[in-house]
């Protein structure tokens, strides 16, 4: 308990610090938020300083942090420069659509890493074993956007089985039909994970597999395979959970473009197409709450870790 | 402070090392594998090298009779929705990408390398403050950080090599502590420090050239990541500007084609991932054949 504690609270200044830094990166803007008017002929200078004036512009930088932070704590986030609403509204909006696709990649990339893996461990220099590895090279190399194109053009425009893009058929609302939508894109999002993560596991595997207690467990008389899912895995499975967390950065950069890619109205698009509006305090909100999303997986994974192998949680509540 | 005339050092010295690069690439050459792909590599530079000569048109010139063309004798991958060749395009493409992968690798590099080597040295407070602050920035998304900054500088490919550079040395710099961490223990450090060697000059004579190994490992995988990116970063519009040729940028328009000219969408894509697959292999046959335990 106190070590969850402990690295609960180490996460709240990471998260105050990622708040500066967002904000920071947003003032390094050329002319700030309000280039978009500076272009638009029906908007007079006058108008421009009113607008500066009305949104705290003119104001010394460090009040309005504190300002911006403040609108943070109370759930307005600031305000879309393109439609006026709050951002936390906005954002909000989106939430849902990207973590349901982020969690169906990672359930896919556990549903099939895991057996890859094992199979790969289990014969390990097998035709199998060099044929994963070989393939694994090769999903790694796929730029994600480039696989979504190929898995386009080949599942849904040639062989029909999945809609191009998009969350739903224009006049369907059954879940079905949204599961249908969301397969290509999150095998999309998953694949590399798949890849590094069912390698990780072979290697970890092959190294568990070496020692006594393995030796133990086969000489307790049960098949090779139980040996190897009951006390092998089990044991395995454990710094693949750190890989895990650490895989969340990649899993949000996937969704940047995978979302662009199938049209999926996740934040990954909204943030595509805030970028393209110069939209600042919709931009600024979403790397706070995806670098707070990280930061979150992070955590649970230290956590998941810290339940797993009970000697770093004692070791750590030791060291406090 | 005892100094030993360079001379009768450097002769065992460079023998030594001779072997060891000797071990090191014969351990290389057993790595099938890696040996293509280094060859397919080199191919591919050398391709990209030799586009203004080798290419069949200008890499801007425009065909108003074929846009998005099938491949035929005068365009051998055919035309774009421009009606620009190709080919032509690919080739310089492969220019424009292969040097931002290396650049943006090597500067990535030029930070990690003294920022690791300090703080593994130095240690205590700073070495903390340093790694969390590396822990910090890999917490953070760099993608959005890198699209934010990409879309207010509508740069050169320069901008873009900087940014994918001084986004990605964070993996470097915990790697390079880790091994000067173990280093600065050992014997040889401590013979350095007695014969009155400033830390300066251990750190840079004695630990970095010892951390070497990995260090050209990740830095080698760096390249393939950078391309990556880059290309994610050209796709979605925010890359090396868009009349640029970079692999990236041949795939913008690519989707829209998809199934009057699915070439436009596969061909880049093949050579991005084909280069990055390569880097790769390469990338892990030098981490066998460097491992002084192996």
């Amino acid at each position: 308990m106190r070590y969850a504690a402990s690295r609960i609270g180490q996460a709240v200044p990471l998260l105050l610090l990622v708040s500066i830094v967002s904000f920071a990166v947003m003032h390094l803007a050329p002319g700030g938020p309000t280039t978009v008017y500076a272009h638009n002929p029906l908007v007079s200078g006058t108008q421009i300083a009113a607008i500066r004036r009305a949104m705290g512009l003119d104001d010394p930088i460090p009040v309005q942090y504190v300002r911006w932070l403040t609108s943070l704590l109370q759930g307005s986030w600031g305000y879309s420069l393109v439609d006026g609403r709050p951002v936390l509204t906005v954002v909000a909006e989106r939430v849902p659509a990207t973590l349901l696709l982020m969690t169906t990649a990672f359930a896919i990339a556990i549903a099939i890493a895991v057996p890859l893996g094992v199979l790969a461990a289990a014969r390990r220099g097998s035709r199998l074993d060099h044929a994963l590895t070989f393939a694994s090279f090769f999903a790694w190399a796929m730029p994600v956007f480039w696989f979504g194109l190929m898995a386009q053009f080949v599942l849904a425009v040639h062989l029909h089985l999945f809609p191009v893009a998009g969350i739903h058929a224009t006049d369907a609302d059954d879940p079905l039909d949204l599961v249908h939508h969301l397969l290509l894109p999150a095998l999309v999002l998953g694949l590399g994970s798949i890849a590094s993560w069912s390698r990780y596991l072979r290697s970890s595997l092959l190294e568990v597999l070496g020692q006594a207690f393995m030796t133990t467990a086969r000489a307790k008389g049960g098949s090779a395979a139980r040996a190897l899912v009951r006390h092998g895995l089990r044991n395995a499975m454990i710094p693949l959970v750190t890989v895990m967390g650490l895989d969340l950065p990649n899993l949000f950069t996937g969704a940047v473009v995978t979302e662009t890619v199938f049209a999926w109205p996740g934040m990954g698009r909204l943030f595509y197409d805030s970028l393209a509006a110069r939209d600042y305090s919709v931009e600024m909100g979403l790397l706070v709450i995806a670098a707070a999303l990280i930061i979150a997986g992070n955590l649970a994974a230290d956590l998941a870790y810290g339940a797993l192998d009970p000697r770093i949680r004692l070791g750590a509540e030791r060291a406090a | 402070m005892i100094s030993l005339p360079a001379e009768e050092m450097a002769g065992p010295g460079e023998l030594r090392e001779a072997t060891a690069r000797r071990r090191t690439w014969d351990r290389f050459r057993t790595h099938r594998p890696a040996l293509v792909a280094a060859g397919v590599l080199a191919l591919l530079a050398l391709l990209a090298a030799l586009a203004p000569w080798i290419s069949p048109h200008q890499p801007g010139a425009i065909d108003l009779h074929r846009i998005a063309a099938a491949p035929d004798r005068a365009h051998p991958l055919g035309t774009d929705e421009l009606g620009r060749d190709v080919l032509t395009r690919l080739l310089w493409g492969g220019r424009v990408s292969l040097a931002v992968g290396v650049g943006a690798a090597l500067i990535s590099a030029a930070i990690g390398i003294p920022y690791g080597a300090i703080a593994g040295f130095r240690g205590g407070q700073l070495d903390t403050l340093m790694m969390r602050a590396v822990d910090f920035l890999l917490a953070f998304p760099a993608v959005f950080v890198l699209l934010i900054l990409a879309s207010f500088s509508r740069g050169t490919v320069l901008h873009v090599v900087l940014y994918l550079g001084l986004f990605g040395w964070m993996g470097i710099a915990r790697l390079v502590r880790g091994q000067v961490l173990s280093l600065r223990e050992r014997d040889f450090v401590l013979a350095a420090r007695a014969l009155g060697m400033s830390d300066r000059r251990i750190l840079v004579r004695h630990l970095v050239p010892n951390a070497v190994a990995p260090v050209i490992v990740a830095v080698t995988l760096g390249v393939a990541g950078a391309m990556l990116v880059e290309a994610a970063l050209d796709f979605l519009g925010f890359g090396v500007p868009p009349d640029t040729p970079s692999w990236g940028n041949l795939l913008t328009n690519a989707e829209a084609y998809l199934t009057t000219a699915p070439l436009l969408a596969i061909a880049p894509g093949l050579c991005i991932t084909i280069a990055v697959v390569c880097v790769n292999f390469v990338g892990d046959a030098l981490r066998d054949a460097l491992d002084p335990t192996g």
